[in-house]
């Protein structure tokens, strides 16, 4: 079993849970039984063309997944994978 | 320096912030409040105040750490953070990743969470652009404080909170400070 720790701006999408389990092998199979078990954090998650936004760093334990294979990262079983905004904005 | 922040209905650059677009806004033009005011504990704005100053003319930010009780928030820290925008942080502010960790790290270890971000916009309105739009997150309080530094110190001259609604616009939260 792997799990996905929810920041909290987007737990109002979770029911409130922090945390999801799945018994998906990779970042990208956690991820989907993620979103299909909580349809609603789909646009904060991915882009129109189904991409991960921008604003969106996964990590699998310390490491982002942009340093290992992206969202076909394999996991290791226990693994606990990370949802982390990256907040920016400013007057223009 | 002569530049000057107008007041709300001749200001320049509302145009340029994209306000119909980025903020909640009634025919009539005025701004819908959030139902619930936001509260912060004293220290609160100085706090937010120091950052913003100190970045000054580049923007300074940070987090907001506090308690919510079924949308009744209390503010109690002001966590500063570096401005990671670099060579844009003239206009532009940035948090990472792991700087959200540590926050979130943090507001765990004081029994509290991560309920909102705090930046300035120097020498303009503190009034969400469309880029603050485009990277907002829902449920965080946006606060923003307007710097002018057309004055021989800058100072702080409105201070702001916005908050996402449903719509993906943002909404004006009320503000109330305990002191």
């Amino acid at each position: 079993m792997n799990s996905i720790l929810i920041p909290t701006p987007l737990r109002k999408f979770t029911g409130g849970a922090g945390q999801f389990e799945s018994q998906a092998d990779s970042v990208k199979g956690l991820l989907d039984d993620l979103v299909q078990a909580h349809e609603g954090l789909r646009p904060h998650l991915y882009d129109g063309d189904g991409d991960l936004r921008s604003f969106i760093r996964v990590y699998v334990g310390d490491e982002d997944i942009h340093e290992l294979d992206g969202t076909a990262t394999a996991l290791a079983p226990g693994s606990e994978v990370s949802i982390i905004p990256a907040i920016a904005g400013g007057i223009s | 320096m002569t530049r000057r922040i107008p007041p709300l209905s001749h200001s320049p650059e509302l145009q340029h912030l994209g306000l119909p677009t980025g903020c909640a806004e009634s025919h009539s033009g005025e701004f819908h409040p959030a139902a619930l005011p936001l509260v912060w504990q004293p220290d609160i704005q100085s706090a937010m105040e120091r950052t913003c100053l100190g970045a000054y003319p580049g923007e300074g930010c940070g987090f907001l750490l506090g308690r919510d009780s079924d949308g009744h928030r209390t503010l109690s820290v002001a966590l500063e953070v570096d401005n990671r925008a670099g060579e844009d942080q003239l206009r532009r502010f940035q948090m990472t990743p792991r700087d959200f960790m540590k926050a979130e790290r943090h507001a765990a270890a004081l029994g509290l969470e991560v309920l909102g971000i705090y930046h300035s916009h120097p020498d303009h309105r503190a009034i969400p652009s469309t880029h603050d739009l485009v990277g907002a997150w829902p449920h965080l309080s946006y606060v923003i404080l307007a710097v002018d530094g057309s004055t021989t110190k800058p100072q702080v001259v409105e201070t702001r909170s916005w908050q996402l609604n449903d719509a993906h616009l943002f909404s004006e939260e009320s503000l109330r400070n305990l002191n």
